[in-house]
């Protein structure tokens, strides 16, 4: 950051809450562009963006090309499932490689936490993380929190989020702490011991082992996903002892008695850290999350080229 | 005709010395101390220390050497003249990747290459067959060759049945064995110390219980054995409770704690600044804290460089790719002034000089007219830096410059300047 204006997006950490509050502001402004029947605009004309995912993803890369071509950007896409380093070349190299075809912006998944952060520190380009190993996920950071606004009639401010599942291995968990705090939010993490973190309460963050007890606790429950490709031994015995203490169902949501806003970044695996009346109940707004993902990216994407986040 | 040299106004440091703490000076030639004054002494040649200190040579307790199988992250020479220029004259070295130093003929190889250096080269040998901790490698042909110990490093650790068989065998037979108290079952793609960097940054850690498990482990086989245990590379608070507590239960202990535990801290790491990520990994504050403090009380005896050099190509990538190790030489006295006072030094320079060979179980140098001249002058008010003659393709630490050093072993003077 210099002058206080961001040349990258690496993380939510070290944003400033009137950073995000931009963000949102321009959000809103293509959330309506987006209800129009000409959802495009032309304002990343003469910029090209490679997407370039080196780990396996789905709703953020749509997500990111959508809103890169609904901002008028032309878009090169590039996977692979294993990392460069793996096939012998280097990170910086197979970047590079790229953007010497004139490429202006990178967004970048990729396994290795703090990935980002080193290609923004070895290459010319402009870098949006779109989520690097258990680090962070901050557009999808942005995304919730936007989500949980709208909801909530436009402030975060003193709400109370529950994040439940596996914290340990998750970039969205760490990524929405740093949002929800910045923004005013009180943020508890949910799980087996084994999957959260030692030491997150240094994040100031609480702690709870007892779902039961955290979802009275809480205004907004944000079921995460199990992991298990990220985990190298069993953290738990079994996906149905899981699902019995900390999947969320109608059951447990009739036992809590209270309106509770659910999320999901995705994906969902039905049955298993939540059930699907819950997922397609009225209090849930996961599908508006994934919608409010182009709006989202769209305003990171457009502000960062005009230099003015 | 012989030339007489005499470094002149340097505070002495050397614990059982008459004239300890005063300013002195030293008189020799042709490597044979001739005289030892609190007067200013005249010589052909005359080096002012203008109030630094003065000590028998610095013996550095464990540093790595990829030379021979991968010499270019590091070569022999290079890194006598690094060691040399931090004010070791001597240095406990693990040396070669490929081959590793499991063999008698690696030892007899390499002292033979550095018989002409100005720094002694002390071998160390490999403790298991290639490094893996499962069967002894020849422990005792590698000693009668020249190592000063056997250790596998920081790295790998066996189970508690193959080292309560090495520790035994080795004492049996006198020869040191340096146990690095670290067990990798607990840290499964582990990268830096488990704490609040590590949950701000997304990285799997490396928690204390990892070291305090097998420290605990190796106490306890020390204790059953009834053997010595020296212990190489400790990085937390927990262990050096642990050590003193051993002590007490009658456990001769010997520890060696890294420089860069000593200087740096897990905040280092803070972003992803890869040139960090060591073994054994660095800690809190508290944790430095409690090392620093145990040093200048002498719960911990020695300091090592733990010098292990990485080409950049190791370094230069994502945090979870780089390779662990840093090259510490150049830079060693500049840090350890950065963190100990004027009053400290001294403490330091006494772990550096008789505590490092205490814990390799080797003598020290004597400071006595007739003795062979074995000295390290470092002085902080008079500024080197590290003027890149050193060849190195490594990503540095930062350095902060350098203090005047000057290595003095047998015929052999060096001045950095």
């Amino acid at each position: 950051m210099s002058n206080g204006v961001i040349k990258h997006l690496l993380g939510i950490k070290g944003l400033q809450r009137n950073q995000i509050e931009s963000i949102f502001q321009t959000a809103d402004n293509f959330s309506e562009l987006l209800k129009a029947p000409v959802k495009k605009t032309p304002a990343l004309r003469d910029i090209t963006i490679a997407n370039l995912f080196f780990e396996n993803s789905t709703r953020t890369r749509v997500s990111f090309e959508l809103a890169e071509k609904r901002l008028g950007a032309d878009v090169v896409n590039f996977s692979s499932a294993s990392s460069s380093v793996k096939k012998g070349e280097t990170l910086i190299d197979t970047v590079n490689n790229i953007l010497s075809m004139k490429v202006d912006m990178v967004v970048m998944r990729h396994p290795a936490p703090g990935a980002c952060q080193f290609l923004a520190q070895h290459v010319n380009a402009q870098i949006i993380n779109a989520g690097d190993g258990t680090h962070e996920h901050p557009t999808q950071a942005l995304l919730d929190a936007f989500s949980i606004r709208n909801h909530f009639k436009g402030s975060i401010e003193g709400k109370k989020v529950l994040i439940v599942g596996d914290i340990k291995h998750s970039r969205v968990a760490l990524s929405n702490i740093y949002c929800l705090q910045l923004l005013g939010a009180e943020v508890m993490v949910c799980g087996p011991a084994t999957l959260i973190p030692k030491n997150i309460e240094s994040l100031g963050v609480k702690v709870s082992h007892n779902f039961d007890e955290a979802l009275k606790w809480a205004d907004v429950a944000n079921m995460l996903r199990i992991q298990l490709e990220r985990q190298d031994s069993r953290f738990f015995p079994s996906l149905r002892e899981y699902s019995s203490l900390y999947g969320l169902n109608t059951t447990r949501l009739e036992k809590c008695n209270k309106e509770l806003l659910i999320m999901h970044p995705g994906p969902i695996n039905r049955g298993v850290e939540i059930s699907s009346e819950v997922a397609d109940s009225a209090n849930s707004i996961i599908l508006q999350q994934v919608e409010n993902g182009v709006a989202i990216r769209m305003a990171v994407l457009f502000l960062l080229a005009q230099r003015n986040l | 005709m012989s030339t007489s040299i005499a470094i002149t106004n340097g505070v002495l440091v050397a614990k059982n010395h008459p004239l300890n703490g005063s300013l002195v000076s030293i008189r020799w030639a042709d490597g044979i101390i001739s005289e030892i004054s609190s007067q200013k002494l005249d010589a052909d040649q005359v080096i002012d220390a203008q109030g630094g200190f003065i000590s028998v040579g610095w013996c550095d307790s464990f540093a790595v050497l990829p030379d021979p199988g991968a010499e270019w992250k590091e070569r022999l020479d290079s890194f006598a003249q690094a060691a040399i220029y931090a004010g070791f004259t001597q240095s406990a070295v693990f040396a070669g990747v490929d081959p590793l130093p499991e063999k008698a003929t690696s030892i007899t190889a390499l002292l033979k290459r550095s018989a002409h250096f100005p720094l002694e080269i002390l071998p160390l040998g490999a403790a298991s067959e290639s490094c893996e901790g499962k069967e002894m490698a020849e422990v005792y042909d590698m000693y009668t060759a020249g190592t000063v110990a056997q250790t596998d490093g920081m790295r790998a650790h066996g189970s508690d049945g193959f080292r309560a068989k090495l520790i035994e065998y080795a004492y049996s037979l006198g020869i040191p064995y340096l146990v690095h108290p670290f067990n990798p079952k607990w840290v499964a793609g582990g990268q830096i110390h488990e704490g609040a960097v590590s949950v701000n940054l997304g990285l799997k850690g490396i928690p204390r219980i990892a070291e305090t498990s097998a420290l605990l482990a190796d106490i306890e086989l020390a204790k059953w054995l009834k053997v010595p245990l020296r212990v190489l590379g400790i990085s937390c608070k927990e262990s050096v409770d642990i050590i003193k507590r051993a002590r007490l239960d009658g456990v001769e202990v010997w520890a060696a704690v890294p420089m860069m535990n000593l200087c740096f801290t897990e905040a280092d790491i803070a972003n992803f600044d890869a040139r960090f990520k060591v073994l054994p990994p660095l800690r809190t504050e508290a944790d430095r804290s409690a090392l620093r403090q145990a040093v200048l009380n002498g719960d911990i005896q020695a300091i090592c460089s733990n010098h292990t050099p990485e080409d950049i190509e190791n370094k230069k990538v994502e945090f979870d790719y780089a390779h662990y190790g840093a090259a510490t030489l150049v830079d060693f006295i500049a840090r350890l002034y950065a963190s100990f006072s004027d009053t400290e030094i001294p403490l330091i320079i006494n772990a550096l000089t008789n505590g490092n060979r205490d814990f390799l179980g080797i003598k020290s140098p004597i400071l006595a007219v007739g003795e062979p001249v074995n000295l390290t002058v470092i002085n902080n008010s008079v500024s080197h830096p590290h003027n890149g003659s050193i060849a190195y393709n490594q990503l540095q630490m930062p350095s902060n410059g350098g203090a005047l050093v000057c290595a003095v072993r047998d015929a052999h003077l060096m001045i950095n300047s």
